[in-house]
């Protein structure tokens, strides 16, 4: 066990591409965690889909030792933190884990928004924040540009700024100084009973759900009994350890360390990021602050491109979910489809995430239907119900009310993009709530918006306004009855339940045209015309076609070779592999998400 | 059970640039020991199920330019086929020629060593077509050849023609139409132009050095052929042949109604059913290798495929329904011990609904517009 008063619990916070990565392999080589050898760049982001990406999806943590010139050894545990909207309570539960953040900004390029979002939160969780300006190696860096900046639109003293190239390894001693003198130690408090932050888990198929957890309070030891205190569920602790990057095991865990902690619990379900681990024994009085159970947002219905496939997708879909505790999964059937599931995700990027493991990890072809969120329908008869499908909607006589989800949205932004952000918040039917002047030119602008609209493009279309700079968080707020109905999209005459969405009525006849144009773009011409209409109950609102394919013949058939002939033919039907049949039309995998791809 | 025997001829005087059929532009052929290599493969399969105790019931000769052979060659290989297995009584036996190949003599000759219908690959009337398909014969010699053919006593003649050549027009393909049928042909199979890869065309397409006729005005054209041809007289009955009552080509039936075939030669694919599964297999494709290998074992196989159930029940949809006649559905269950139905229900209805399939006595076929989507129609069987 470290004495506390050698620990810093830090994380790094950069806008993408500014060297986060870079600068956090610097540090393991520089600290010995990684030889030179084992340094495949950036370490921390492991799993291949964020590598793509360039997104840190998970949270990890690696323990560095840190032999400081005053001869001391430090314990230095960086902790990385996602960086999206779907994904920012797990972000702020990372920084409630750390005393400190380093600020990264590149030279070349300034402050930029998704930093400012994470710098917020950071202060809000009382973490000291030291600057570092990257890249400065660049022909294109101003260090004294950037200072200003970072004093002026975060409003945090540069003058002690630290100068670093992460890719020529220049400034990395000064920062790591910066780690143990300029962050506060965690507070000595191993007599009381045990608290535990966990900021993150996932699942091993050999040990079951896996936490990595930053001791506040006590100490947790092996083959000490521990309880969730959000759901009481109790375990006994099988195996504690930290990352060097490598597995490191330890007996116990003090005041102020991170690491992971194995507890024979299956599910990660089961250990929910936020939540508190506590002596089962000696349980503390009050969890840790700020944990709250993170509920769909978003719902689509996932199904197999051939039927044959459900029982795959069924199996993979249970050993996601082990591994995501925010996915929810039902099993529905759809007319088109056939059987499948409807699943709830944080946020697109989520669902999108969701959808390639799928197909990546576990071999599936699935068709995504339009996400929507869930509405609150009350009935004629005086029942309410949750409608998280659209062709699930009660008949119109029905229907009382359609209720619609309505979040307080919060939006960091400097002044300058006031102007297009409220008439985005108007577009979206937002109600302005407030609007705070936060000094530095800094605006907090808070709109009254239904989820619906903010799940789609907003995120994307706030970001490319502000070139970046302004920032989205939002909370839940309530239900408000909305003038709502529902589109149906009609192949060849015949509703598809699958496409099915709910929309404003003011809305409906610009979503259904360009509903109906990109479905028009992504069905392929085949063997017969296809008619793609939009329409509000019996009324047709829009309509499309797709015209047939002129000739498709090959006039010979190569004599006695018909195996060519065969292949030829098989090679024709291979292309259609990736597309769902629904009565006589091929509609392909993309064309379900047209709704998605309409400002495409 | 009568089988359908094809032998393949592999040599050209030249090579056409569309033309991806195993054959060779060579100066001087290995005429004899290619005889002999065929005459040793048929001794050899004759040894063998199911062919053995079966007579023939079509001989084609294709190639590749048969007729450059000595017509007494392709009489030495019929004569042993006859020996061996035995000919049906009126037998068709089928040769293929090029115009510039062939003289009255050579065609008496060809009808005395037993060929009684001959197959002239005309395909066009037009001097500019026939020289964009890089043919080696005149129009003119296409006339005399259908009059010397007659002359010799041919009173089965097909003419074959290719349509949609790039630069072609409609009113070409018209000329092309009378042309022919003014020659008075028994058959005439007209081919809509395809660029197969590992040709010429093929690669000059690729590289966009040529280009196809618009889909629009090959349907157009394949619209017209298909009109025409059976207004004279010449009834549509695949999706690429044209009779007189009567006169269809019963050897390329034989492969239509996935019925059993021998091929013999470089290159020649030969089909066995057994019950409800089969075997396809081909031969070495190199002339000078399949002789070497026919000389000294008789067989010269390069490679085969089992067809399962499911493969032979495909096979038999998509072949069956290049007929205009289509597909018996009493032949489909007796052949596969399952109706066509229960194999294919679901296809049936869709293609059925949407108006490229028709259903009538006893029968499926593709409707006119099922002809112009005929692979995409096929497609949907495997």
């Amino acid at each position: 066990m470290t004495k506390t008063e050698l620990l810093r619990n830090f994380s790094i916070i950069a806008h993408i591409d500014h060297g986060k990565s870079t600068l956090a392999d610097r540090l393991l080589e520089r600290t010995g965690a990684l030889s030179a050898r084992e340094s495949r760049d950036q370490f921390l982001d492991s799993m291949d889909l964020e590598r793509e990406r360039g997104i840190t999806i998970k949270a990890r943590a690696v323990r560095l030792t840190y032999h400081a010139p005053d001869r001391q050894d430090y314990v230095l545990n960086l902790i990385d933190t996602p960086g999206h909207v779907d994904f920012t309570y797990e972000v702020s539960r990372s920084l409630a884990a750390c005393e400190g953040a380093l600020l990264v900004v590149d030279a070349s390029q300034g402050v930029e928004a998704q930093t400012l979002a994470n710098v917020y939160m950071a202060l809000d969780n009382g973490l000291e924040i030291v600057p570092v300006i990257n890249k400065i190696d660049l022909p294109g860096a101003d260090i004294e540009r950037t200072r200003a900046q970072i004093e002026e639109v975060i409003g945090l003293s540069a003058s002690d700024a630290i100068l670093t190239s992460a890719k020529q390894g220049l400034g990395i001693d000064e920062v790591l100084e910066a780690i143990v003198h300029r962050f506060p130690p965690p507070p000595q408090t191993r007599d009381r009973p045990l608290r535990a932050l966990i900021f993150d888990s996932w699942y091993d198929a050999y040990e079951g759900a896996i936490s990595l957890v930053r001791v506040v309070d006590g100490e947790i030891r092996r083959g000490m009994n521990i309880r969730l205190m959000s759901t009481g569920k109790v375990g006994e602790v099988m195996r504690l350890g930290y990352f060097t990057p490598h597995e490191q095991p330890a007996d116990s865990l003090g005041p102020g360390e991170v690491g992971f902690v194995v507890a024979g619990i299956k599910a990660v379900a089961d250990l929910r990021v936020g939540d508190t681990i506590t002596d089962d024994r000696a349980p503390a009085d009050k969890a840790l602050a700020g944990f709250k159970e993170l509920k769909p947002m978003v719902f689509a219905g996932l199904y197999p491109t051939e039927a044959n496939q459900y029982g795959a997708l069924r199996d993979a879909v249970e050993k996601l979910r082990l591994n995501d505790a925010s996915l929810v999964c039902e099993p529905e059937t759809s007319q088109a489809l056939g059987f499948g599931f409807r699943a709830g995700f944080l946020g697109l990027l989520h669902m999108e995430i969701a959808q390639e493991r799928l197909e990546r990890e576990f071999g599936l072809d699935l068709i995504v239907t339009a996400p929507t969120v869930a509405y609150r329908v009350r009935t004629t008869g005086g029942k309410q119900v949750m409608v998280d499908n659209p062709s699930l909607l009660p008949p119109e006589n029905e229907i009382e009310a359609i209720e619609e989800p309505f979040i307080m949205a919060s939006i960091h932004s400097p002044e300058e993009f006031l102007g297009p952000l409220f008439k985005l918040c108007e577009e979206k039917r937002g109600v302005q709530h407030d609007l705070k002047y936060l000094g530095n030119k800094r605006v907090i602008l808070r709109y009254e918006l239904p989820l619906a609209e903010v799940v789609f493009d907003f995120y994307d279309r706030l970001k490319s306004l502000s070139r970046g700079y302004a920032s989205l968080d939002y909370d839940f707020l309530d239900f408000r009855a909305e003038d709502l109905v529902k589109l149906d999209v009609r192949i060849n005459g015949e509703v598809v339940d699958a496409l099915s969405i709910i929309v404003h009525r003011e809305k409906a006849y610009e979503r259904g045209r360009a509903l109906c144009e990109k479905m028009r773009q992504l069905i392929p011409r085949q063997m017969f015309e296809v008619a793609i209409q939009a329409s509000i109950g019996a009324k047709i609102i829009a309509r499309e076609t797709v015209k047939p394919l002129r000739k498709n013949v090959t006039a010979k058939c190569y004599g006695g070779d018909i195996t060519r002939k065969r292949k030829l033919l098989e090679k024709q039907k291979e292309g259609k592999k990736r597309m769902k049949q629904v009565g006589r039309v091929e509609i392909p995998q993309e064309a379900f998400l047209a709704l998605l791809k309409m400002g495409e | 059970m009568s089988f359908s025997l094809y032998i393949h001829i592999p040599y050209c005087e030249s090579k056409c640039p569309y033309c991806d059929f195993n054959s060779y532009a060579v100066k001087g052929w290995p005429e004899a020991q290619y005889v002999d290599a065929l005459v040793a493969e048929l001794r050899a399969r004759a040894e063998q199920p199911p062919w053995t105790g079966n007579p023939i019931r079509t001989v084609f000769f294709g190639g590749g330019t048969p007729s450059l052979f000595a017509p007494t060659s392709l009489g030495r290989v019929l004569e042993e086929a006859g020996r061996l297995f035995g000919l049906e009584a009126g037998a068709e036996i089928t040769a293929e020629a090029n115009p510039g190949t062939v003289d009255l003599a050579k065609l008496r000759e060809m009808r005395r060593c037993g060929v009684n219908r001959i197959s002239f690959g005309a395909q066009s009337f037009n001097p500019v077509t026939l020289q964009f398909l890089g043919r080696i014969h005149s129009a003119g010699q296409t006339v005399t050849a259908v009059e010397q053919a007659r002359a010799a006593g041919f009173n089965q003649l097909n003419l074959d023609l290719i349509f949609a050549v790039p630069g072609q027009t409609l009113d070409d393909v018209a000329n092309d139409i009378a042309a022919a049928v003014a020659l008075g042909p028994d058959h005439i199979s007209a081919y809509n132009l395809t660029f197969e890869e590992g040709t010429a065309f093929g690669a000059a397409l690729k590289a966009g050095r040529m280009r196809q006729l618009p889909d629009e005005k090959q349907a157009a054209m394949y619209a017209m052929v298909r009109s025409e041809l059976p207004r004279r007289g010449y009834a549509m009955y695949e999706i690429s042949n044209y009779a007189r009552p009567g006169c269809e080509a019963r050897h390329n039936l034989t492969y239509w109604r996935g019925q059993c075939y021998l091929g013999i030669g470089a290159g020649a694919h030969s089909y066995a059913a057994d019950g409800k599964s089969g075997r396809r297999w081909w031969n070495l494709r190199l002339p000078a290798a399949y002789i070497a290998q026919a000389a000294e074992r008789g067989i010269a196989e390069a490679g085969s495929e089992a067809l399962d159930e499911m493969v032979s029940t495909s096979e038999f949809a998509f072949l069956n329904l290049r007929l205009i006649d289509g597909l018996e559905l009493r032949r489909f269950g007796e052949r596969f011990g399952v109706s066509f139905e229960e194999r294919f229900g679901a296809q049936l209805k869709r293609l059925v609904e949407g108006g490229l399939l028709l259903r009538e006595h006893g029968r499926i076929r593709l409707t006119d517009r099922g002809l112009e989507l005929a692979d995409s129609v096929f497609a949907e069987f495997l």
